[in-house]
């Protein structure tokens, strides 16, 4: 997902991103959302006061050299690397929402001739 | 006095000597349910027939002498994000609709092999994102002190269900705030232990770094017994701490003589209400009469705990929730074109507007160009009032302060603004961000008769700390004897 994304950089303590509908489009994207048109304008505005807000973070002097990444949420103990008993195949599958036979079933993503071409 | 009327301990004694079988005590629950079920909506699921099969069987094993727990026989009510094998399991999510596991949280399993009875699944936020309960897919919870208010969020419907004497304990998550401040709103007895102490195997995830599995009661110690139950390193969850697990009830009726409390600055703000802070000064006043000291300390980084609790909770949820595509489980879309667009609507169908705004937020802070300004630096700060939170119980045994900055509000009054909604959640995000044990319990009611929330945050895995300074609050305050209305 390379398109272009004509919003400005974090503009600093006084400035929040300029959030416009083509950036909520982008981000729904990335996402995998999409938003009706008629929701649309009350969105880019509630998430415009949410960013607004939350850029209150931009004040906090936390440098690089003062704190690093957080690493309090690595795993505490790992248990031994060995083989368990899982859920049973069946188990597993009984919430799909489709299956043909044993598999999840999801639409085609290469067609036919697509598929003789490669590989 | 009925025995839905009765603390989870006091039903324990009866069912433990005999005078009560456990069947009668999970039908006297199911009526109450039913008599007030119409009115507040606490339940997404009741359970009877199963709670009925359980109760029988717990009443065979007594009558065969089988060492049984203090709490065996006890009905409970299970927040609908925590799985039970064989039941919904719907996170108040139109995505999860008809899911039906074929296994049990943790936490779930433990309560059973204690033999409590679960007698149904409670209504909540969707995947827990919310602080009213307006955000179920399945309709709102009332508040049973006034029907017209919420119960708060996003344990809405487990903290109504114990205050409208349903259940004496429910099985709640709180990863900012949703066991305390729905507990505040609704008057009952809310603890969240510390991150680590109760494993989140098979606790649906919201934010993992934040998510911990909570407790609500209408007393300090039921909450202590039900903690205990649940706690304890679970292979399951490699973020589950090997720490010993006390008796949490052991020392829970020991005195307060030189307890030092720290009260922050920053929970008295502008923000806060002023019957809510009265009730609250009052609370900490009858501390310092049962010996406690109190003293002022400054946490200057809490102004910013929402801003930083938004980000990241988004950013972890972003990323949980885009396992819900439509093809392993859960809700699929009925029409789409191809892969992508079966995704998309998919998720834009099954999800609410307030989860699409968590996910948004989430994916925004993750995004290039724009991680560094709002995910790295929110989890920097993070760590940094951590840190800061640690140095202040370095000095000071607990911290104290509100819950909730208000009493319940009106169903709708947020409906439009969710950062006045996030805005509610600033007393109890701290807990969660700095990892630590925090216990919200009656600490009055405004003039308006609703229950405001007293909390009290402790040490990482003091949670018996905790629970000793609720339990003298309790002792010497008249609040327990209070019970709501339900709307007659």
């Amino acid at each position: 997902m390379s398109r272009s994304f004509s919003v400005p950089l974090h503009p600093g303590n006084d400035m929040p991103p300029k959030i416009t509908r083509e950036t909520v489009e982008h981000i729904a994207d990335l996402a995998k959302l999409q938003f009706a048109e008629e929701d649309m304008a009350a969105f880019v505005r509630q998430f415009r006061s949410i960013l607004v807000y939350v850029d209150r973070l931009s004040e906090i002097d936390a440098g690089e050299d003062r704190v690093s990444e957080r690493e309090r949420v690595g795993p505490e103990h790992l248990r031994e690397d060995r083989g368990e008993a899982g859920l049973e195949r069946e188990e597993s599958l009984r919430n799909a929402p489709d299956l043909e036979g044993s598999l999840f079933a999801v639409p085609r993503v290469v067609d036919k001739g697509d598929a003789r071409g490669s590989s | 006095m009925d025995l839905h009327d009765l603390s989870a301990r006091a039903l324990g004694g009866l069912l433990e000597r005999g005078e009560v079988s456990s069947e009668e005590s999970v039908r006297a629950a199911l009526r109450r349910m039913e008599a007030v079920e119409p009115r507040i909506h606490a339940f997404l699921k009741v359970t009877g027939k199963e709670a009925l099969r359980d109760a029988r069987s717990v009443d065979a094993a007594r009558r065969r002498g089988e060492p049984l727990g203090p709490l065996a026989g006890v009905p409970i009510a299970v927040k609908d994000n925590l799985c039970t094998r064989g039941v919904q399991t719907t996170c108040g999510s139109r995505m999860l609709q008809d899911f039906i596991l074929p296994y049990d949280a943790t936490a779930v399993e433990k309560v059973r092999k204690a033999h409590l009875v679960i007698i149904g699944k409670t209504n909540m936020d969707e995947f827990a994102m919310g602080s009213s309960t307006e955000n179920s897919a399945f309709g709102s919870t009332a508040n049973p002190w006034d029907l017209s208010r919420v119960p708060g969020g996003s344990s809405g419907g487990a903290a109504a269900a114990v205050a409208a004497r349903a259940v004496p304990l429910a099985l709640g998550s709180d990863t900012g705030g949703s066991v305390r401040q729905p507990a505040a709103l609704t008057g009952v007895v809310g603890l969240k232990p510390t991150y680590g102490r109760v494993s989140r195997y098979g606790l649906v995830a919201f934010a993992s770094s934040l998510d911990q599995v909570g407790v609500l009661g209408r007393e300090v110690r039921d909450c202590a017994g039900l903690c205990r139950i649940i706690s304890g390193h679970d292979p399951r969850d490699s973020t589950s701490s090997r720490a010993p697990v006390p008796d949490f009830e052991a020392d829970l009726d020991g005195n307060l003589t030189g307890l030092r409390i720290g009260v922050p600055k920053e929970y008295f703000g502008s923000a806060l209400d002023p019957e809510v802070e009265t009730a609250v000064r009052g609370a900490l006043r009858t501390l310092e009469g049962e010996g406690a000291v109190c003293q002022e300390v400054e946490i200057p980084l809490l102004e910013y705990a929402v801003a930083i609790y938004q980000v990241l909770a988004s950013a972890e949820a972003s990323s949980n929730l885009a396992r819900y595509d439509g093809v392993v489980y859960g809700r699929r879309a009925g029409r789409f074109s191809n892969l992508e667009d079966m995704y998309v609507r998919t998720r834009s169908e099954g999800f609410g507007s307030e989860v699409k705004r968590r996910i948004m937020l989430g994916t925004f802070a993750l995004s290039s160009g724009y991680a560094d300004a709002y995910y790295r630096q929110a989890d920097r700060a993070r760590r940094m009032l951590e840190r800061d939170v640690q140095r202040v119980l370095e000095r000071v045994d607990v911290l104290a302060g509100p819950t909730s900055p208000t009493a319940a509000f009106r169903i709708g009054e947020k409906a439009e603004d969710p950062l006045a909604m996030y805005l509610m959640d600033t007393y109890t995000l701290p807990a969660n961000l700095a990892g630590i044990p925090a216990l919200s319990l009656p600490c009055g009611f405004t003039s308006k008769g609703l229950p405001v929330g007293f909390q009290i945050l402790g040490k990482p895995f003091d949670e018996a700390g905790v629970l000793r300074v609720g339990r003298a609050y309790e002792r010497a305050s008249p609040w327990r004897a209070r019970g709501p209305s339900l709307g007659s």
